[in-house]
């Protein structure tokens, strides 16, 4: 539990110093390829750009397809899984037939047209990850839904009269705090990764800075300056590492009885 | 049973069918249109109407797209726009190669990760799981440019991309054979490690969580050595969900290999899939979207028909 407080707290942490250093617009040209110095903490790359300034820059596009990207889910996924939980069979099954064919979407392979397509705007690539990925979160919030509506308190709340909408609102989503933040972190995760391997292919949004983009040109320089590299590949393991911890559900204690 | 499996195809043929027309709606609402996708934004008065009326573009989006999907359910892909050929002849010389990667990642996944995590349930330590979930973390691509490091410009032993040597081509036979292989072996591994992780993971879960159970110290008490007891006795009932996870992840499997065989300058399925959707050649962008779809399906529905036969609880007429 604690590695999992510390891990999202870096994270938000590490976002949030994003979000409040990160230069708006290009950054300033230096010489190219500086090692490490007091001026330049990491070093500039091929171009000449401080990438300390880069990685920040890069860093908050990512929040920005993440973050939007865990929204889009969160929502449709929310309503789907309790919508499905406590609406007529019909809707169950249906919402839960096009969360089976919405899963088994080939995912990157539709983002890499809208990229080519549409142009790999950050916009356009959050709203497709984000329309195909809450059926994980569904099937979660359902089934924890489902647990829900046999406690006591929720059969109380039916028998007193409440409607579908009071229970979901008042009842349901307070408690599903807990999947849904779990879920809400693997959507997180994966939309990072998704739109940093977007940009290594080189459809990423040409307008902002992607540490999956620099990652792949910082290879072609390698042998030039590691630091190029070096940065960019640190920040995405870091980061998919913090989502992975934070997300990461609770081990059980070896001494749980079955 | 057979009842089930039909209904299973019969949906997934309905889900690569949803998907295409995803595909398809993209395309068709493309800023500019397909005709000038295909055409270019130049040329004589009339030239967009004839260029339109050959590929039947001139018609109204629905009846295309009816059109197009009445075509896929018959087995018809169309033709390439930008190469004249067929999109079945361009998927079917890509496909190989990128099935080759795929199920040899999910193969080394499977095997590996049931192995190291079988040996990561022995002991106490926590070291295993830490390592484990770290290595897991790793995007495949950062994974690729390691191993590219590591093994073929700091040891020289394994080729960086590509999978032949263009300066002394094997002629065939066995050599050939090995000149993929060592190919091959990089990016296998970039593309396993993920999934090798997971399943190394949710098997020592798995063998642990049997350990525990009284059959096991009935094994045990009857003589078994604590090691014979985990591999003969628990192991086994941990694996159905390593098939299963196998199975399902094959749709993420073909993903990933996108991104490996850019970043190994492999000639495969997602190769063709990127420069044909950078080109606006939509009847190749929508034949590799059905062909992988349909991949990911086929290997659910396998999984499906397996696992009553890995595990015989699973049957319809058991106990």
């Amino acid at each position: 539990m604690t590695a999992r407080r510390l891990a999202v707290l870096l994270l938000l942490a590490f976002y949030a110093a994003c979000l409040v250093f990160a230069p708006a617009g290009a950054l300033p040209a230096h010489a190219a390829l500086l090692p490490p110095s007091l001026a330049h903490p990491l070093g500039t790359d091929e171009l000449g750009r401080d990438m300390l300034l880069a990685l920040l820059q890069a860093g908050r596009s990512s929040l920005l397809v993440a973050g939007v990207t865990t929204a889009v889910a969160l929502v449709l996924g929310l309503g789907a899984g309790v919508g499905a939980a406590i609406g007529p069979p019909l809707l169950d099954e249906v919402l839960m037939r096009l969360a089976e064919i919405v899963a088994s979407l080939p995912v990157l392979l539709l983002a890499v047209l809208v990229a080519a397509l549409f142009g790999g705007s950050a916009w356009n690539l959050a709203l497709l990850l984000g329309l195909t990925r809450w059926p994980l979160l569904a099937r979660i919030l359902r089934a924890e839904t489902q647990a829900l509506l046999a406690r006591e308190y929720l059969r109380a709340a039916w028998a007193l009269g409440a409607t579908p909408g009071h229970v979901a609102l008042r009842h349901l989503v307070p408690n599903l705090a807990a999947p849904l933040l779990a879920g809400a972190g693997i959507v997180f995760g994966g939309a990072v990764l998704a739109e940093a391997a977007l940009a290594f292919v080189g459809l990423g949004d040409p307008d902002a800075g992607s540490w999956g983009r620099m990652v792949a040109q910082g290879f072609a320089v390698m042998g030039l300056g590691w630091w190029v590299w070096l940065w960019p590949a640190a920040m995405l393991v870091l980061v998919s590492g913090l989502v992975a911890v934070a997300a990461a559900p609770p081990e059980q204690p070896a001494s749980t009885p079955r | 049973m057979i009842g089930l499996l039909v209904r299973r195809a019969a949906f997934g043929v309905v889900a690569v069918l949803a998907a295409a027309s995803l595909a398809f709606l993209l395309a068709w609402h493309a800023p500019g249109g397909p005709v000038v996708g295909l055409a270019g934004e130049s040329g004589a008065p009339g030239y967009l109407e004839e260029v339109a009326a050959r590929y039947g573009l001139d018609r109204p989006g629905t009846e295309v797209w009816l059109g197009w999907m009445g075509h896929l359910l018959r087995g018809d892909f169309g033709t390439s726009w930008r190469e004249q050929r067929p999109v079945v002849a361009l998927i079917l010389e890509r496909l190989p190669l990128t099935l080759g990667l795929t199920i040899s990642a999910a193969v080394l996944a499977a095997l590996a990760g049931t192995v190291l995590g079988t040996m990561a349930a022995a002991g106490t330590a926590r070291w295993p799981v830490a390592l484990f979930s770290a290595l897991h973390a790793l995007p495949g691509y950062i994974v690729a440019q390691g191993l590219v490091l590591v093994f073929a410009l700091w040891l020289g032993v394994l080729p960086v991309q590509g999978i032949a040597d263009a300066r002394d081509p094997a002629a065939g036979g066995v050599a050939l054979l090995l000149e993929r292989v060592r190919h091959l072996v990089l990016p296998v591994l970039a593309l396993a490690l993920h999934q090798l992780c997971f399943v190394a993971l949710l098997v020592r879960a798995g063998v642990l969580a049997q350990m525990r159970l009284p059959y096991v110290t009935a094994a045990m008490a009857r003589g078994r050595s604590r090691r014979a007891a985990r591999w003969r006795h628990a192991l086994p009932h941990a694996l159905l969900p390593v098939a299963s996870l196998t199975a399902a992840r094959i749709g993420a499997l073909l993903g990933g290999a996108l991104v490996i065989e850019v970043a190994f300058a492999l000639p495969g399925l997602g190769r063709l899939a990127v420069t044909a959707a950078l080109a606006r050649d939509h009847p190749v962008v929508i034949g590799t979207v059905v062909v992988a779809c349909a991949i990911a399906w086929a290997a659910n529905l396998l999984a499906d028909l397996a696992a009553p036969l890995a595990d015989p609880r699973l049957r319809r007429d058991a106990p």
